[in-house]
């Protein structure tokens, strides 16, 4: 049962149009074609591109699929094909059971009218009956938390809770097939926990395609990735791969040097094999880094910070010599130094790595060097915190 | 286990199904066109002082305005009915038709917003749009009755036949604002020229020019327009009774029922390839 097929995505494409005259000519002429029962032809005309180009997926009852890719991947187009808001030009969807989806939520809501009478629209909408909504209009409210405002017009509502109540509605199906784009990230923590659970619960019966720009959120629920790069369909896959994939799809931060001038950086090594730009280090073992640098000889001494920022551009750990109570004396010569970090506990993938030289005050920076050096953390899991810290398990 | 299956230009694969398919989708979707043609009255009056008293208030303006302007000069028509009753009847009748296709040939632009994001059906939002008109005619119809009593305008059986024609004007009023919705959805220039179109087009019915033209080209006008049709027709079974030109109402009514069904078809058919160029 658990391996029944529910979504078939057979050689899709769609293609749209860059100027707003043409599409509205090529639009109309689409129509007449098709009124007088002639297909259309689905090759690309002047002006056209391919926002989708042949995605070929099928996702079982049971699965989750994360759908991830750049802006413009075409990942939006392909949901809203799958939801039914347009058809493809080439090949063909095939969904079996009931679908939901949670897409823009509070699409057909009306300002002016309270949350009430929006929570029958649109349930409406979701082609639920008056006699269903009813039966289901407490759980709703209580699933919202919005109770005490179910009379106040929406356009009072603030913006989460505006959501809440879409979120609410949605939430009322049993779907077979449930599509999620990006709208996890409503509300404040206890919502959002009450959603994922929510999710979580429907995935044990349904099969999920999740659109998300999030990777800890896509590590959360997927089981699966798919990764859309120029319409295609360039990855489909385990995460640790497909999220690796994805993030090899961006070049790391440029790298720049600023800083009073005071400080020299001669030559920067992290040890470990290298592989394109990146050196590759093992999640758990150490990490060695190799520098030489000359101070001016008016600083006695010197401090060295060293900063990891992940493809978020986050700034996930730092080590730094004055927080580890060393003191580095200048000789006012090059000198070469070695930091060694016992033990990587970064989550696999992708990291900038940057080398800051303050003064012996730490205030002054004598040197930045923003992104010198790109590693890769590999290990055969990925995780959905920055920090995977190695712990000591034993049964008690 | 209900399968769904999108590809190109599926509605034209239904062939001959897509007219079960046409009319199971809309039977389907009744609770969700009376939900959004409430949606839109709650919406209209909600901010105002007055609130629902504001659908009545205009109408009977509109009535007190006739009464007073045509005070003067009442010509009783041949029948003995006043020259009133025909051109409030003639108005209502024409303001259904009118109103509804302002709305509904803009009700896919303005909802834009549910068109292109979710999965609708687009003759819902189309139909529903006509709510506010038909709420206006049947708050007019039950003006006009009192206009009638007020002016004493003799009520006899023929009148029950009156309903039945509306039946097919309302498909007929349906069916151009199905079309010119889709036109407008691809090219906006319908929403600047229906308003202007309707201005002209008022003079070519019987509404308020009463009696209509007799000869020449605003003959030929009131004959082939079917609007003119049924508001003469309607304005004759208030006089007198009967029908005066069965063959020409009769013929009228069928067109109007077949071109409904046409262009409902060529809404249905094209209605896939509105969300991504709305």
């Amino acid at each position: 049962m658990n391996d029944e097929i529910l979504i078939q995505v057979d050689h899709v494409s769609k293609k749209f149009c860059k100027s707003l005259k043409r599409a509205i000519v090529y639009g109309g002429m689409d129509i007449a074609r098709n009124i007088f029962g002639r297909d259309v032809n689905s090759d690309l005309r002047q002006n056209e591109f391919w926002a989708v180009n042949d995605a070929d997926f099928i996702v079982r009852r049971g699965e989750c699929v994360g759908l991830i890719g750049p802006n413009g991947a075409g990942k939006s187009t392909l949901l809203k094909m799958l939801n039914g808001v347009y058809p493809p030009d080439q090949g063909s969807i095939t969904l079996r059971g009931t679908i939901g989806a949670l897409i823009e939520l509070g699409a057909g809501f009306h300002p002016m009218l309270t949350g009430r009478e929006n929570i029958f629209i649109a349930g409406a909408i979701k082609g639920m009956s008056k006699k269903q909504i009813t039966k289901k209009f407490d759980q709703i409210v209580e699933f919202a938390e919005l109770a005490e405002f179910i009379d106040t017009p929406v356009k009072f509502y603030s913006s989460g809770m505006f959501v809440r109540l879409g979120f609410a509605v949605a939430a009322q199906m049993d779907p077979d097939v449930f599509l999620i784009d990006e709208v996890l990230a409503v509300g404040d923590v206890g919502f959002r926990s009450k959603c994922y659970n929510y999710v979580a619960h429907v995935n044990k019966k349904a099969a999920i395609v999740f659109v998300s720009h999030s990777m800890p959120q896509v590590v959360r629920i997927c089981d699966r990735i798919i990764v859309m790069n120029h319409g295609q369909t360039a990855f489909d896959g385990d995460l640790v791969t497909g999220i690796d994939q994805y993030r090899s799809l961006f070049p790391l931060e440029e790298s720049s040097v600023t800083g009073s001038g005071e400080a020299k950086l001669h030559s920067l090594t992290i040890q470990g094999p290298k592989q394109d730009d990146a050196v590759r280090v093992s999640y758990g073992q150490p990490f060695v880094c190799d520098l030489s640098l000359s101070v001016d000889a008016s600083h006695k001494s010197f401090v060295i910070s060293t900063t990891f920022m992940n493809q978020d551009l986050q700034l996930v750990a730092q080590c730094q010599s004055s927080y580890n109570k060393q003191i580095l004396n200048n000789t006012g010569k090059p000198m070469d130094i070695q930091l060694t970090i016992p033990q990587l506990m970064l989550n696999p993938g992708k990291y900038a790595f940057s080398i800051l030289v303050y003064d012996s005050d730490n205030k002054k920076q004598l040197l930045w060097h923003h992104c010198i050096q790109n590693m890769q953390v590999v290990a055969d899991f990925i995780g959905g915190a920055p920090v995977q810290w190695q712990g000591q398990w034993s049964v008690l | 286990m209900k399968e769904t299956v999108y590809k190109p230009d599926y509605t034209l694969h239904y062939g001959w199904r897509v007219w079960g398919r046409m009319i199971a989708d809309l039977a389907g979707n009744h609770e969700l066109i009376w939900r959004l043609m409430i949606r839109e009255l709650s919406a209209k009056y909600r901010q105002s002082l007055l609130g629902w008293v504001w659908a009545v208030i205009l109408p009977v303006i509109n009535v007190i305005v006739f009464t007073i302007l045509r005070k003067k000069v009442v010509p009783i028509s041949d029948t003995g009915i006043p020259y009133q009753a025909y051109v409030f009847w003639g108005t209502t009748m024409w303001q259904l038709f009118a109103q509804s296709l302002v709305s509904s040939s803009n009700a896919l632009v303005t909802g834009a917003n549910m068109v292109s994001k979710i999965r609708i059906s687009k003759e819902t939002l189309v139909i529903a749009s006509i709510g506010p008109a038909m709420l206006d005619f049947v708050i007019r119809v039950l003006l006009t009755l009192a206009v009638f009593l007020l002016f004493k305008v003799p009520f006899h059986a023929g009148m029950l036949i009156i309903p039945l024609l509306l039946i097919p004007y309302i498909l007929l009023t349906v069916g151009i604002g199905l079309f010119l919705s889709l036109v407008n959805s691809l090219f906006r220039d319908i929403a600047s020229v229906i308003p202007m179109l309707m201005a002209f087009a008022m003079l070519c019915t019987p509404s308020v020019v009463y009696p209509p033209a007799q000869e020449g080209m605003m003959k030929l006008l009131h004959i082939a327009n079917p609007v003119s049709v049924f508001i003469t027709a309607t304005q004759n079974i208030i006089a007198g009774g009967s029908v005066t030109a069965p063959l020409l109402v009769g013929i009228t009514c069928a067109y109007s029922i077949v071109l409904f069904f046409i262009l409902w078809y060529i809404f249905y058919i094209s209605s896939p390839r509105i969300a991504e160029r709305i």
